[in-house]
């Protein structure tokens, strides 16, 4: 599931399952590059959860999680944020790290 | 410009490329227009995949989404329901394989370092996914590099196209430019250079945030510079931008020499803001040049 989740349903919708919370902006490049990459990556695992968190519709979330870049994902599973990494990544790095999240 | 450059015709920039063609995690080919349509159809239908149950005494395939239980000394299998898409390995490359082909009900076992591990399959999904269409492209509400919306599954295929290509020719940028730059030191920058590249910025960055943010940024600076940058003016941000200036300077005369130009009138990244993102474009024609020319090979 992909869903757009503003900061005040961040926790409720996040609480279930397995989720990459993908910190970014409508006009960073990089973001539009991870983007494609996690698009592979959820289609190819229908398990796994996509929260697109615009930091720029909600501003509250640079605060609450101190992000200073775009972008930035949480590997998160029920509720909790098993790791965290800054900008665009590669296929193999981004599953190696869903793996350890969810499974380890 | 007035910064000398002292190597000028020194630059092999074929051997660079070499070097990077020669990385593991070199991108050797731009990506076809097939592979291109795929990646654009996952991408709009994501939202749209819905997992199925399978009947019963269906064997699992690639691709299928199982629900395990699973025994063993080792806890990552030693869990009473994980959820496993079959075939990518990123529960485990050692059982995965030996699921597909079984159905609910069905148990299979191995070692997994030298330990043994059970596997039941408890349930069998299979997604399904439409063929993408331009209201769910809308939906979207995606923009291109350009910041207008998509609105067709055409548009949606040329932004990835754009994208995929974005990312293949940077990433051979990067590394390449990285190598040439640490190869090429300058001891001394022209101070009227450094200058001239403050003043440029400023016109561009006062320009900028009065259209996108309205902000003057002669009489105030954004709330997000004062906390993380600790700059509380247009002036102090410029001076602290020092460095930049410095590297891109280097970078424009390492571009010059690589395409065999010279900064003067329309090609001083000195006198035209504008410059500095011209010769990276060049530069970048030059890589996709390249990497059709190795494909071709």
């Amino acid at each position: 599931m992909t869903k757009f989740v503003p900061e005040e349903e961040f926790d409720e919708v996040t609480k279930e399952g397995f989720w990459i919370a993908d910190f970014m902006t409508d006009h960073c490049g990089p973001c539009k590059m991870l983007d494609m990459v996690l698009s592979e990556i959820i289609y190819d695992n229908p398990e796994i959860n996509l929260a697109k968190c615009d930091i720029e519709k909600s501003p509250k979330y640079a605060e609450r999680f101190d992000i200073s870049g775009t972008p930035t994902i949480f590997f998160m599973m029920d509720g909790e944020i098993k790791s965290t990494m800054t900008g665009a990544q590669d296929r193999e790095t981004l599953e190696e790290a869903i793996s350890a999240a969810m499974y380890e | 410009m007035n910064t000398v450059f002292p190597y000028e015709g020194q630059i092999d920039f074929g051997k660079y490329l070499d070097e990077y063609f020669q990385r593991e995690d070199a991108y050797r080919s731009l990506p076809g227009e097939e592979e291109l349509i795929e990646l654009a159809r996952k991408s709009i239908i994501r939202e749209q995949l819905v997992l199925l149950p399978l009947p019963e005494g269906t064997k699992a395939e690639a691709g299928d989404t199982a629900v395990l239980k699973t025994e063993s000394t080792l806890p990552k299998f030693n869990k009473e329901r994980v959820t496993v898409t079959l075939g990518r390995g990123l529960y485990s490359r050692e059982l995965e394989p030996l699921l597909i082909g079984k159905a609910v009900g069905e148990t299979v076992q191995t070692e997994i370092g030298g330990e043994p591990v059970r596997a039941t399959i408890l349930e069998l999904k299979r997604k399904q996914a439409p063929e993408p269409t331009d209201e769910m492209v809308v939906a979207l509400e995606q923009k291109d590099h350009t910041g207008n919306p998509l609105t067709t599954v055409a548009d949606y295929v040329n932004y990835v196209r754009e994208t995929k290509i974005n990312e293949i020719l940077g990433h051979v940028n990067y590394y390449t430019m990285s190598k040439i730059i640490e190869d090429y030191p300058l001891e001394s920058y022209d101070e009227d250079d450094i200058r001239v590249l403050g003043e440029l910025e400023r016109e561009s960055f006062i320009q900028m945030f009065a259209e996108k943010e309205g902000i003057d940024l002669t009489k105030e600076v954004p709330k997000g510079w004062e906390d993380d940058m600790h700059v509380h003016s247009l002036d102090e941000f410029i001076a602290m931008r020092r460095d930049w200036y410095k590297m891109k300077i280097q970078q424009s005369l390492i571009f010059l020499n690589i395409l065999g130009l010279k900064a003067e009138g329309r090609t001083d990244p000195c006198d035209h803001y504008e410059v500095m993102m011209e010769l990276q474009l060049k530069i970048f024609d030059l890589i996709r040049t390249e990497l059709e020319r190795r494909n071709e090979k």
